[in-house]
């Protein structure tokens, strides 16, 4: 399969087609990613030049210890009033707005590890991106579940 | 021999491929391996839109790792359970499971081939079965089925490194070099 990442990606997007659920929801869980770590690198910021720990901020914004560590846990349960909290509760901070095309970015450049040689790999379709008939079922489970 | 030309012979062999991030333009600063069983998953195992879904968000969860971006780790075995990154039990086992706790949630199970290096083995469902994944939930870290979960991806470690023992490590960073949030 040739078809580039691209292409599969973001074709609706370009043409202003419909926007199929499951390309909406790769752009919903990358924003909550994203804002996760923006968040953890402004804590990492204030800690460090301020010596911020997670028990003060627990206290400014009203939150018990165990449930900033949850939050900063993972960013799968974030919402918008969590970013904001975290944010106010940081560096008295809220979010700047802006937004980018995601079409006409440039490429990353060699995205393989340095020992790699398997050249194959740049012509590989981006997984989630191939068409349904491709896909295949999974292997058996060897015998592990009796 | 050493852990890197195991690793190219298998993605030559189709066993195991990397992790590529779906926009051309988001950087790589970590490398994840996938088994042909996680490609699967991402690739979408049946036609409905709800499992196309998960798989594109899924994606989107691993594409975390591979751009270097802040992720939670527990290196405490039962210490942390909604940490992105988990170390199980036994610590000495390098078995590590990865949360991905968008609903349905998933775990994946892996190892680590060197720092910044993971090797992502096996999926399964977190608590509750799901129609396209022929794995049963783990239910809680006590469950047959969790313990399974550990010994099948130190079978596939074996299966696919033979003598090569996981990367081992004292503290977070021996396992991801930056923007580690240690939980």
């Amino acid at each position: 399969m040739t078809t580039s990442r691209r292409t599969s990606l973001l074709s609706e997007i370009s043409e202003g087609a419909p926007v199929p659920r499951e390309k909406l929801a790769y752009f919903q869980a990358r924003l909550q990613a994203r804002l996760y770590d923006f968040v953890m690198s402004r804590f990492e910021d204030v800690a460090e030049q301020d010596g911020l720990t997670r028990a003060e901020l627990a206290r400014r914004i009203g939150r018990k210890p165990e449930i900033i560590t949850r939050l900063f846990s993972s960013p799968g349960n974030w919402r918008l009033a969590t970013v904001s909290d975290l944010l106010i509760g940081i560096a008295g901070e809220e979010l700047e707005m802006g937004s980018a095309s995601v079409l006409n970015r440039g490429r990353r450049n060699d995205t393989l590890p340095s020992w790699a040689t398997h050249q194959e790999l740049r012509a590989r379709p981006s997984p989630g991106l191939v068409p349904p008939s491709s896909a295949k079922p999974l292997p058996a489970l060897g015998g592990v579940h009796s | 021999m050493s852990i890197h030309t195991e690793l190219n012979r298998r993605v030559q062999e189709g066993r195991l491929s990397l992790l590529q991030p779906a926009l051309e333009s988001d950087p790589v600063r970590r490398h994840m391996y996938i088994s042909s069983e996680i490609r699967s998953v991402l690739d979408g195992l049946d036609d409905t839109a709800a499992c196309r879904a998960r798989a594109m968000v899924l994606q989107a969860e691993l594409e975390r790792f591979v751009r270097g971006d802040h992720v939670g780790v527990c290196l405490r075995p039962y210490k942390a359970a909604e940490a992105e990154f988990g170390r199980l039990d036994p610590p000495h086992d390098e078995v590590w499971d990865f949360r991905a706790v968008n609903r349905p949630a998933l775990r994946i199970f892996g190892r680590f081939a060197e720092r910044d290096v993971f090797v992502a083995l096996t999926c399964w469902p977190r608590s509750r079965a799901i129609s396209w994944l022929a794995r049963p939930p783990l239910a809680d870290r006590s469950s047959k089925a969790f313990r399974d979960a550990i010994s099948d991806c130190k079978a596939q470690w074996r299966a696919l490194f033979h003598t090569y023992p996981p990367h081992k490590g004292e503290f977070e960073n021996d396992y991801i070099s930056e923007n580690i949030v240690a939980i």
